[in-house]
């Protein structure tokens, strides 16, 4: 039998996507160098780190869960590549004992350490049955408070040029970031469609008591998947700091944020048991495409924040539509 | 004879799930449970009215209009 295509139904599934498309198209046709190569790229070098990191919440919110620590360990984890990753003939250095260590072993030693946070949220949700919000919550102090103690709340800079490279080298026309990103997805990707850790996840976020019944280790999975997402902020603050050129106790400020209203945009329910990669990148590249129209727009910077508020809350009311048209 | 004993739990269809196994958000959207649809509708509404408000006041205020 034929499926009738449902309007409505398509419309409140991407009324938000629909909307800041015409949002650019608008944007577009009233302003100069919107669609241009320049801005295209400042727009991929913006949703990179963001995606990564939005990946890493999106495996929390399909297990009914959230992270609300993820923007203070994208801080922490864009603290620590400074630390390690600072010129050596820099006369500021945090670390003057430390030798020269290369890039990709300095992310993995940020990768391993935030691991360890990862793991903490992962057994204090599984073990002690702590609500995320809450475990997570409390994270995110501490980790900020940390943050500050390894700082002394100074600002770092003066990063070696390899470390810069990542972020702003390109192969050929895409930029490294991109290149991160892209693998970052093709893993999730893998991870969520075609592992068993990935059926366990939606089985979990459908219904954890199920799951449980039929033999899922719930508490290995739900300490893997904070695991893994606090490798993603590790990864997402590595970039954030390269592309910055500087690392402070306020990176990552607010990202947490934005990348679960981007999930929430992308069709990531925050009821668990659904979501795809594709949409979080949908829903990311929506939260940048926003930014970046009211920036062309000219609109006063307090009133962007008032807009992206207003987007979150649209997302949060059409996931409770469907929630309840489904029920 | 033959006949199942019935208690008033078994009786009772619940239509409400054990609140006890819902997240936040899920205890948060079951407060709406009773909301018909067409008012979400028309918060859903009123709030992209309220964004592109905000976008057209935000415009006119960086150009000195407002």
């Amino acid at each position: 039998m034929e499926k009738k295509f449902n309007f409505k139904k398509f419309l409140s599934n991407n009324a938000i996507i629909i909307l800041i498309i015409l949002l650019a198209l608008f944007v577009g046709c009233t302003t100069q160098n919107f669609f241009t190569e320049t801005n295209g790229k400042n727009l991929l070098l913006n949703v990179a780190p963001r995606f990564i990191i939005a990946c890493g919440v999106s495996g929390c919110l399909i297990t009914k869960g959230t992270d609300l620590s993820a923007g203070r360990q994208v801080g922490l984890a864009a603290c620590f590549s400074a630390m390690l990753l600072q010129s050596v003939d820099y006369s500021a250095r945090m670390l003057p004992w430390l030798p020269d260590i290369p890039w990709p072993v300095a992310l993995l030693i940020v990768m391993a350490i935030m691991a360890c946070f990862g793991a903490i949220n992962g057994c204090i949700i599984a073990f002690l049955k702590v609500p995320p919000f809450i475990a997570t919550l409390g994270m995110q102090t501490i980790v900020y408070g940390l943050c500050s103690v390894i700082t002394n709340n100074q600002p770092m800079g003066g990063y070696k040029q390899s470390y810069l490279t990542v972020a702003s080298g390109t192969l050929g026309p895409i930029p490294f970031l991109a290149i991160f990103a892209l693998i970052v997805g093709i893993f999730f990707w893998f991870l969520y469609n075609k592992t068993r850790h990935g059926k366990y996840m939606y089985a979990i976020g459908g219904n954890e008591n199920a799951a449980q019944v039929a033999g899922v280790n719930v508490t290995a999975s739900l300490i893997r998947i904070y695991i893994l997402a606090s490798c993603m902020y590790a990864l997402g603050g590595f970039l954030v700091g390269a592309k910055a050129g500087g690392a402070s106790t306020n990176t990552g400020n607010g990202y947490e944020l934005e990348a679960i209203a981007a999930c929430t945009i992308g069709g990531v329910s925050t009821n668990g048991g659904v979501g795809k990669v594709s949409g979080v990148l949908v829903g990311v590249l929506v939260f940048e495409v926003l930014k970046i129209c009211l920036q062309f727009l000219g609109v006063d910077p307090a009133y962007t924040y008032i807009a992206q508020g207003l987007v979150i809350v649209i997302a949060v009311a059409l996931d409770l539509r469907k929630y309840l048209a489904k029920k | 004879m033959g006949e199942e004993k019935t208690t008033p739990e078994t009786e009772k269809k619940p239509d409400r799930p054990d609140r006890s196994q819902l997240n936040a958000f899920e205890n948060f959207y079951e407060k709406f449970r009773k909301v018909p649809l067409k008012y979400i509708d028309i918060f859903i509404g009123v709030c992209v009215a309220a964004l592109v408000i905000v976008v057209l006041v935000g415009i006119l205020k960086s150009k000195g209009i407002l």
